[in-house]
């Protein structure tokens, strides 16, 4: 009998990937068949822009850029992590903090992250610190309102145990209302590493000049359309992967 | 003659008209018209009619030479652009060695022009209007270098910097009206030239420049109007020397003949 139902399960599993890579290589074919009735100019074929991507992944510039663009991103997401959940936590804990800074985190919400660049760019100068503080302002509120969340969901049994044990406040945030807050933090983290290598190319296309958002502002320039192509792809790429990977590491 | 005119913000989108067949006639930079000439999309040129935009800008008061600029830091925007490469071509051509004896800063030019607006930097390679609207916002700024002038010192030629575009589509069913299109337009720069208040009310009107702008940009313009074809030579031999810096400006190869709108 278990074995039976390990079977369907792995022949489910089977099936779930063949359609994945139906679903990609269809993608594929339907992109061909529409490139071959426009110039390269307008709608490169699959194989230029993977020819593309792949004369890139030679070079140095490549690589170098790609670090400049994980360095920020990385930088910006720690940055907006930490601060992001001990905001939430102590607003989660304090109602009257909690009413004094939700309407600004509602404001950083809805703020459009093109505003935080150009702001950006006239506070910091031209270097990294841009992309670093438009990441990190952007994606603070996910953090902060699923941290919050999470600690106000905390078990009120939970608490009233811990009171009653007479639990240090370090005791009490790290062994009851932490682990309540947990699923919500993993969520926002798994949420926003993608939405982080999007923030930051585009703060890169409109500022820097290194980084794969400046990538694909050259290739605008100097009209290589599969360059756009392939630079979106390598952005996608590095999005899904680094989202995947944090889901393996976190859950 | 009855014409539509639309004026963008950038060349992007009068590039991305002309690849989608959605105007017949636009105004580029010289290197932009060879680069969709090289890409496919069917274009000629038929005017060159702006030779240089290109300064050295700097608010230091103790800066009068190029010699002078060796330990300074310089704010060069567009690197790999023709700016840049001219930049760096007539500096070669002064003894001047961009990483050794500079140290340049790489931004857009309109952060650059913020930038020196406001004194948080001090000398900088720019193209109109952004030298104007520098110069109308920081009484400290001067020109340092005039590029075109030294440009032309060194290679005996003008620097063929915008140009008047036809698409094939338009020019091969309406010869004549290019033509004189073409014709009005010389005698259009001609009257810009010698008419500056005027011009600076239209350019306020459709543009939305302040007229201060213009009128102090106009010792700088560099305004002349030449047939494309008969000056041929002149723009192989700017292309040529982007060429050697960055074929990717131009897209690599120098236009043949079919490029040219012969009249």
């Amino acid at each position: 009998m278990k074995n039976s139902t390990s079977i369907t399960k792995n022949t489910a599993d089977t099936n779930k990937y063949k359609y994945f890579v139906a679903g990609i290589v269809g993608f594929i074919l339907i992109w061909k068949i529409i490139s071959l009735n426009y110039k390269p100019i307008i709608l490169p074929s699959p194989e230029l822009t993977f020819l593309n991507i792949y004369q890139k992944i030679k070079t140095i510039s490549f690589w170098l850029n790609i670090s400049y663009s994980f360095f920020r991103i990385i930088t910006g997401y720690l940055l907006s992590m930490f601060v992001g959940v001990f905001l939430g936590t102590v607003m989660g804990l304090n109602e009257k903090i909690n009413s004094l800074l939700s309407p600004l985190i509602s404001i950083l919400q809805t703020t459009p992250n093109i505003s935080w660049i150009l702001l950006a760019i006239i506070w910091f100068g031209l270097n990294s610190k841009i992309v670093i503080f438009t990441i990190f302002i952007s994606i603070l509120p996910i953090f902060v309102i699923n941290s919050s969340e999470g600690v106000r969901g905390t078990d009120i049994n939970l608490i009233e145990i811990g009171e009653v044990y007479k639990l240090s406040t370090l005791d009490k945030l790290l062994k009851i209302y932490f682990p309540a807050a947990k699923p919500y933090i993993i969520s926002a983290s798994i949420i926003t590493i993608e939405r982080a290598w999007k923030i930051g190319a585009m703060a890169e296309l409109l500022s820097l000049e290194t980084g794969i958002g400046s990538g694909l502002y050259w290739a605008r320039n100097n009209l290589e359309t599969e360059g756009i192509f392939a630079w979106t792809i390598v952005l996608i790429l590095l999005g899904y992967t680094s989202s995947k990977l944090l889901k393996k590491i976190l859950t | 003659m009855n014409i539509e005119t639309i004026i963008h913000k950038n060349k992007n989108i009068a590039v991305s008209r002309l690849i989608n067949g959605n105007t017949d006639l636009a105004l580029l930079p010289t290197n932009e018209a060879a680069k969709l000439y090289n890409k496919g999309v069917e274009i000629k040129i038929t005017n060159i009619h702006t030779w240089g935009l290109f300064y050295v800008l700097t608010t230091n008061p103790g800066l009068d030479s190029w010699e002078d600029l060796k330990g300074k830091e310089v704010y060069v925007p567009e690197k790999g652009g023709p700016m840049d490469i001219i930049f760096s071509y007539i500096a070669g051509k002064k003894d001047i060695d961009l990483k050794k004896d500079l140290s340049v800063v790489r931004a857009k030019p309109g952060e650059i022009s913020k930038l020196i607006i406001n004194n948080m930097a001090e000398t900088a390679v720019l193209r109109e209007p952004f030298v104007s609207q520098v110069f109308l916002k920081n009484e400290d700024v001067k020109i340092l270098i005039n590029l075109q002038d030294d440009w032309k010192t060194e290679m005996k030629i003008r620097l063929p910097q915008a140009s008047l575009v036809v698409t094939d589509q338009f020019s091969a069913k309406n010869k004549d009206l290019v033509i004189s299109f073409n014709e009005e337009y010389k005698k259009a720069v001609e009257w810009v030239v010698e008419h500056q208040s005027e011009t600076a009310q239209l350019g306020f009107e459709y543009m939305n420049t302040p007229t201060e702008v213009t009128m102090l940009s106009y010792p700088r313009l560099n305004l002349v109007f030449s047939k494309a074809v008969s000056v041929k030579e002149e723009i192989d031999s700017y292309l040529n020397l982007l060429k050697r810096y960055n074929p990717k400006t131009f897209g690599g190869i120098i236009p043949d003949e079919k490029f040219y709108f012969h009249y």
